[in-house]
Parts: structure tokens; sequence; C-alpha cells
């Protein structure tokens, strides 16, 4: 029929990007890197005891779980100040764009840059005001290198965030806050009665993606630290990358691949089965 | 009046929070192209706001060096990438919703599946698949490796739009006669324009972006992308950051081309996804 | 011009029967409504008539040549839909033209049967605009006009007038009647509004739960309904209802007696029955007093409506009968809380069965 037609392109395409190659990488998974031969589920065994799957699991949440609050902090405060309509808005709403459209690497180039501390305006400046004592890149320091990643891929997703939510704030009919505000509620009462409502719906499914979304990013971070210093940023999804690319340990690289994915999946299936989930038309 | 005075306040306050914002975002480019006009020897030793001296050299050098083969590249690859991921996730975004037959809903979560996939997993067996067909250096690969990663957005925000267009703007179609391709193309493609505009800048930006596969599976420095050669250039033993400044701001441009367009629709393709709109 | 048969036409979605199995004529030449409640199978018929959704079971002709699997553009009709389904991506005048430009005119021959179409419904500066930039009832005429410019065989209406204001309801009332006149193509419309069809129907064909009740010319439905449903749904306001019972050659309301017409209940000695009288066949006894019934009264409300009045009244029995009239001269001074005798004639009583609502009538 003509609708499985029309669907087989893009099934082609996962199968062929997606499918295949992962089956391929569960396979690997049980062999030996440099002999090729049967090792069962010995990569396995070394990542849950020897390995360092839990730390970088941890710092995976840590990672997923501050993007997520912070992105969803600033992105709604930021969307509240273009709700209400003003001359410039428009072009201001485009403008705030930017961080997002821009390429990881040039956003990885330019932190660096910032952050740079014998060249970098952000030292320099704070050290003339006397804002702190020395020069100091976050970035560098084990201590607050993950905390410097998550703040600047906050910076980066932000504006989309933003974006999103203003368009569902422009979905409130004006009338609900007109009511509000006869009944003589201020602007915090009129958030939380009329403002927040309307949004929770979609925050549970943004939530979510933005879950899965940002658990797996390994640009940015990559580019910013390489995992480092001294595994600070290692996540699972750089983790994945330094054991199975730089280490060239393949069969390592893909368990950890393959466990990463079963978790996500667990927590899909369970989302699902806790969130009413709404009709969005996606499993229909 | 004490109500008048306190819009005003209100008013004070939400545009300084307003302009904060605007230069956190934007003042991090700002620097970048202010870095790439200034003479070598001033980035390391000013860090004025204005800058004190210009000099396009940098933007010399940079070209010199052979970067405008990685635009072309990065270019080649977006354009393939974003007509790719349309056209098949308009294809499949329609079949779901008005057909129906077996297998419908697996599709659809199929779909729904790529998204929540760590992709950092398949880049070696990509590479190995690749390797054997011999098409390592070619932009084929990326192109479908990009259409992979950009369909499940792609295909939710198309099914959102299209939800949106009443059956009977079609059906009217075919009761005039129209068959079912031309009711496709002739009134479904046009009224979901924004959706496929939403979904097309997508696909290009993230393209234009993309960093790990393009790394991964381009060996050869002539077929480079934008980031894989941007990031070539910082890995270097002495940094140069005039250079890398420039570079930025070439890597840029392009996508800025098609900014205005993904602010207007992108935001509401997203709300729409998400069941709201 | 053609004339269509439906035969046996049913449609299930799963468990549900939307329409079962109904049998149908609809004259070459007719304006035919479809008139029914919500629910009813209307406009999945219509929709089956179109093409636009497949029977389970059963045929449909067209001129006696059977469609059934013929698809929706080979049927040579047209369609306006209930939210008219206008492109507002294309002009009006390439909405218009889209069936022709289907069935491959000529560019030339296309604008002159628009512009023909387009200066008939009075929309012809509008054409170059898109549909979005006009108002309800202009996009109204495009719909229209887009159904016309083919010249089908049959031209299909799906509620096309329930989103309209009261005012425009009655202005395209009038076009489709005076359209009908002029071009003589059999319609086929589906309302929901007995006052549409009551107003420009040649026939009616009142559905209810997928099945045909009654066809027939309005005033067949309206004077002699079949079933009690008919009888309600039918007039404005619908027809008073009561419960009685048959004794002694006269219906007992419960304390009060009607007489109906002798051979109307003849044959049905002290059934439970549910008698039926037109709001508009109660008067004054003043105004006619030669009738066998007569009833003592009390106005309880008056609804005005501009030139008539829906007067109710409580004559003892517990529930209220409707009078109306547009006669005031004969009813200006009845206000409410005044006493009034009114007679009903005894062939303006209908009785209906009262578990299956059948009309009961002479043998």
């Amino acid at each position: 029929m003509v609708g499985i037609a029309l669907v087989a392109p893009a099934i082609l395409v996962i199968l062929i990007a997606l499918v295949l190659p992962f089956i391929d990488a569960i396979r690997a998974s049980t062999l030996n890197r440099v002999t090729g031969e049967f090792v069962g589920l010995e990569h396995y065994l070394w990542l849950f005891t020897d390995g360092p799957f839990w730390g970088s699991l941890r710092r995976s949440l840590l990672w997923t779980v501050g993007n997520l609050v912070l992105q969803g902090a600033a992105g709604i405060g930021v969307a509240l100040l273009l709700q209400w309509h003003f001359r410039g808005r428009d072009a201001i709403r485009t403008v705030i764009l930017l961080p997002f459209v821009v390429p990881s690497a040039v956003t990885a180039i330019t932190w660096r840059w910032l952050l740079n501390t014998t060249y970098g305006p952000l030292n320099s400046w704070l050290v003339d005001f006397g804002v702190i004592a020395g020069s100091f890149n976050p970035l560098n320091d084990p201590l607050t290198a993950l905390g410097g990643v998550v703040l600047i891929n906050t910076w980066r997703w932000t504006p989309l965030v933003a974006l999103v939510v203003f368009a569902v704030l422009q979905t409130i009919p004006r009338e609900e806050y007109e009511a509000a505000r006869m009944e003589g509620a201020g602007y915090l009462r009129e958030f939380w009665h009329v403002t927040y409502p309307h949004l929770s719906n979609s925050l549970a499914v943004l939530g979510l993606l933005g879950f899965l979304l940002t658990f797996n990013i390994f640009d940015l971070v990559w580019l910013l630290t390489a995992g480092g210093p001294v595994d600070a940023t290692n996540t699972l999804a750089v983790l994945i990358y330094d054991v199975a690319f730089a280490m060239r340990n393949i069969g390592r690289g893909t368990a950890i691949s393959v466990v990463l994915f079963v978790l996500l999946f667990a927590f899909v299936i369970g989302y699902f089965q806790q969130e009413e989930f709404k009709e969005g038309g996606q499993f229909e | 009046m004490n109500w008048r005075r306190r819009r005003q306040l209100g008013q004070l306050l939400r545009f300084s929070l307003l302009g904060v914002v605007l230069i956190v975002f934007i003042f991090p480019f700002y620097w970048m192209l202010r870095t790439s006009i200034l003479p070598t020897q001033m980035i390391y030793e000013s860090t004025a706001l204005i800058p004190q001296g210009f000099t396009l050299e940098h933007y010399g050098r940079v070209i010199d060096q052979g970067f405008l083969t990685p635009v072309r590249n990065s270019l080649i690859t977006a354009v393939g990438t974003t007509i790719l991921t349309t056209v098949v996730s308009l294809f499949a975004a329609f079949s779901i919703l008005r057909y129906r037959y077996p297998g419908r809903r697996r599709a659809a979560q199929l779909v729904l599946l790529t998204y929540m996939f760590p992709h950092v997993a398949l880049i070696i067996p990509m590479y190995m698949l690749a390797a054997s067909l011999g098409l390592l250096e070619s932009p084929i690969t990326l192109i479908v490796v990009h259409t992979m990663l950009a369909l499940p957005f792609c295909v939710w925000i198309l099914q959102s739009f299209l939800m949106d267009i009443p059956r009977e703007l079609e059906e009217a179609a075919l009761v005039e006669g129209a068959s079912e391709v031309g009711a496709f193309l002739r009134i479904t493609v046009p009224q979901a324009k924004p959706g496929i505009i939403a979904a097309g800048t997508f696909a290009y930006i993230m393209s234009w972006g993309e960093y790990m596969f393009a790394y991964v599976l381009l060996t050869d420095s002539d077929a480079f992308t934008v980031p894989v050669a941007l990031e070539s250039l910082l890995s270097g033993y002495v940094i140069e950051w005039g250079i890398l400044a420039a570079a930025s701001v070439l890597a840029t441009l392009p996508v800025l081309a098609l900014f205005w367009l993904m602010a207007k629709y992108l935001g509401e393709g997203i709300a729409k996804g998400t069941g709201v709109v | 011009m053609a004339k269509i048969t439906l035969e046996n036409l049913r449609k299930e979605y799963g468990s549900l029967t939307a329409v079962d199995g109904i049998d149908l004529t609809i004259a070459d030449g007719s304006y035919t409504m479809i008139l029914g409640p919500s629910g009813c199978g209307k406009s999945t018929t219509l929709r089956m008539l179109a093409g636009l959704e497949q029977p389970t079971d059963g045929d449909v002709y067209i001129d006696d040549a059977r469609v059934t699997d013929v698809p929706p553009g080979d049927r040579n009709l047209s369609m306006v839909f209930q939210s008219l389904a206008l492109w507002d991506h294309k002009t009006v005048r390439e909405n218009i033209g889209f069936g022709l430009k289907m069935e491959g005119v000529a560019e030339a021959e296309r604008n002159a049967a628009i512009d023909e179409i387009a200066s008939l419904l009075q929309i012809s500066e509008k054409l170059e605009q898109s549909p979005a930039a006009l108002s309800g009832g202009q996009q109204q005429r495009v719909a229209l006009g887009r159904s016309l410019v083919r010249e089908p065989d049959v031209i299909l209406l799906d509620e096309p007038l329930s989103s309209l204001d009261a005012k425009l309801q009655l202005e395209m009332r009038a076009t489709l009647s005076k359209i009908h006149k002029e071009i003589g193509t059999t319609f086929v419309h589906v309302t929901h509004d007995q006052e549409d069809a009551m107003s420009i129907a040649d026939e009616i064909i009142l559905m209810n739960d997928g099945e045909v009740v009654q066809h027939g010319a309005p005033m067949e439905l309206f004077d002699a309904p079949t079933e009690e449903f008919v009888a309600d749904f039918i007039g404005t306001p619908g027809m008073n209802l009561l419960d009685g019972t048959v004794s002694d050659g006269a219906v007992d309301l419960g304390g009060v007696a009607l007489t109906p017409a002798a051979e109307t209940i003849a044959e049905h000695p002290g059934s439970a029955v549910r008698v039926g009288v037109r709001p508009n066949r109660i008067y004054p006894a003043d105004a006619a007093p030669d009738t066998a019934n007569t009833l003592a009264a009390e106005v309880t409300l008056v609804e005005t409506f501009g030139d008539s009045r829906w007067y109710y009244l409580d004559v003892g029995i517990g529930e209220e009968l409707v009078m109306k009239s547009a006669d005031t001269a004969v009813f200006g001074t009845l206000a409410e809380g005044d006493a009034v005798s009114v007679c009903i004639g005894s062939e303006d009583i209908h009785l209906f069965d009262a578990t299956s609502g059948r009309a009961l009538s002479a043998a």
C-alpha cells in the first residue's frame, strides 16, 4: 500500500545507519579486540566491576540533571521576559538563538578562548575588578570542570528551550490572565495559576526528550575538556569514545554502549508506564 | 499612582534583564569577531572591548590554508542532508498519519527509538561498514548518517504540523478529481510549509555542526567538514587564536544565512510537537 | 443531472453500526435533504455517496451505473464541505477552477467558466485574493462556486450552513434555493437543522440511528409523520406530545379527554398512546368555535418572536401545551396569567403507539 511505500525510506535509513551498525556493535562487544575471538561477557564483567562505569554513570546523571534544571529555569525565565509584546521583540527573539545555531566546535573554541587564563577577557576583567584573586579556568580544575561544561552547554541550549516555551506561552488565552488580574492576582500568582498549568504538559514531553538528548551528548564535552581533567568530565558518552577509539578497545567500548542503550531504553519504558501520556500523535 | 509606578519599575526590570540576557548570549561571538580582526600582537596583549586595530590577515591566512575546502564539503553535506531528511521525514510523517497498515505503530516507534540512542556507540561499526563499502571519503555516508540523526526530530515536527491540516482539504481535492499523489503535492505540501521549513532548517543546522561522526568517518583532510577542520586547528602544539577566531567566524556564516528562518519556524514547530499549539 | 440509488448501504466501524443497510432513491433534479440528529448516519451516508468512505456492504448507483468502487474524482459529483475546505494557499480563482484543471480544461476556457460563476455568485472582485481574506458569507459562495463550475451530475453538501450566523444562514438558504431552480442539478444536502430542510427541500430523508425513518415532501413529514420521532423532530417548535390512554372513543390524558378522528382510534381500544398536536393547530375557542375538543387553559408563559408568539398553556394534566400563532389580531391580548378556552380539531390529533412510536392511523 501507498502508506508502506512512503514510510519505507525512513525505515531504510534507520536500518542502515542505526540498526545494522548497532547489531554489529553488540557482536563486537563479545569479542576480544586483538584476536577477534569470542569472549562472551568478559567485557561486561570488566565494565561493572573493574571499570570506570559507575563513575561515568554518576557523572552522566549529574550532567543531565544539571543541564535540564538550568536550561529549564533559564529557558522559562527568558521566555517570560519575551512574553508580552514590545517593539523589537521579534528581532531579539531571533538573535538570541545564536548560541544554538552555531556549530559546537565553534562554541568550544569560543569558550576556551574566553576562559583562557592568560589572554582571555573573563579572567582579566574579573581579576581587574577584584572579583577573583587569581586567574582561573574552571575547565582546568577537576572540581569545577563538570560544572563548567554544564554551564556552557546550558548557555548553548537555553535559547531553544526559551523559544519553545515562548511558543507555548503564545497559546495561553489572554483572558485567563485578565480574569486573574480582576481577582487581584499579582505577577507571581499569575504565573502559578495561569502560566504554569498550561506549561506543565509541554514541559513533561520536553523533559523526556531533553533527558535522552542531553544524556548522550558527546561533542561539546569532548571538545571542551576531552573528558578531563583527571576524568572530571568523563561522562558515559565520552567514556565510550575514549575506550573504543582512543584506547582502541572496541570490545569494551561497545559493551559500554550496549549497557547505556539498555539503560535509556528501560528509562523510557518506565517513563511511559508512569506518565499518562497525552495523545501526542507519535504512537497513533 | 502606585499601580503605574509598579508597572514602570516592572518594565525597567524586565528590559534590564533582557539586556543582560542579550549580552550573555551575544558577547562570546562578539569577542570572537573582535579577535578575528585584531592584529596578532594585540590579541595577546589587549582585552579592550572595542578593537583598537584592524586587520584581515587572519582571514587571509585561513583561506590560504585551504579552509574553504571544508566549508564547501560541509555545504554539500548539509544541503544533501536537508533535502534527504525533509523528503524522507515528510513521507514518513504523512504515512503514519494518513494511512493504516500493519506495522504502522512499530514504524513510528522505531523512528522514536533513534532518538534515545547513544549515537557514540555507532561510530566504529559505522566506520567499518563504510570502509567495507569503499564509501569512507564520500559525502554520501555522512549524509545518510546525518539524516538518521535528524529523522526522529523532523518526523516529530512534521507529524504535528500535518495533524493540523484538516483532512477535508485533501478530500476536497480528491472530489475535484485530483489523484492521491496530486492531492498530496498540491494541497498537503503547501499547507505544511511552515513545518517543512522548521524541519529543513533543523536538519541543516544539525548537519553543519555535527562533529562526532564527521571526525571518525572522514580521515582524508580534503574531505573534512568544518567542525573537523576547526578541531584540527585546535589540537596543534601552538594554538594560533587569531586564525582560530577567523575560522570560527567563517564557519558560522553559512549557518547564519538560515538563522532567521529557524527562529521563526522552529520554536513553533517544537511546541506543536509537544501537543500543545 | 442524475438520480441516485442506494442499495442496502451499510457502514460499520468495528462494533459500531453507523449506517444500517439503507435503501433509497433520490430523484433526478430534486433538492433532497438528509436530515437527522447528530450521529444518525447522515454524514456517513453522504460520504459513501461521494466515495470518501467505503461501505462495509451495499452499493451506490448514480443513474443506474454502479459506482461503489469508483474513486470520488471520477464520479462526476462535487461537494461542499462543512468547513468549506477552501485552500488558502491558492487564490479564489484557483480554488474554483481546481476541478476544471484536474479535468485538463484549457486555461482560457477555465477562466471563462470561473468568471461566469463568480459573477453569478457576486464574488468577481475577490477572484485574485486568498479565501482567508474573505468574509464568511463570501467564503461560502466560493465553496459553492467550486462545486458548480464543473457542472456535475450531483452536488453534495455536508452541513454547509451550520457555522453561519442566523442572518447569513437565511441568505444562503435563499441562494441555494435559487441556484437549484436555475440549474436543476440534483442536490443532496445533509443537515441537522430541520428549518433548513423545511424551507429549501423538495424531499426530506429523515434518519435516526443509522436508519431512514421517513422519506417524503416536507409537508408530508409535517402533517403526516409516520413516527413520533418525526413529529417531534420536525417543526418549530416540535409537535406537542403527551401520554394518554384510549378509552370509549376518546383519549384520556389524565383528567382531560380529547376526541381524535374516529378512524384513528377505531382499532386500538385500551392502548397506551402518545398524543400529538401541532402548536399551530391550537386556537382560542372564539376563533374557531365549531370543533369537538375544547379545553380550559391558563397561559403560563408567552414567548415573543417578533411576529409570532408561543403560548405555554396549563390544561390541568401536568405537562404544558405550546400554542403557536402569528395572528396577533386573534391572539393579541393574550397574556401570562390569562385564562383562555382553546380548541383542537379532531383531525389535527395524531396518535402514536406508546411503545414503538409508529403512527396509528386508519387501517
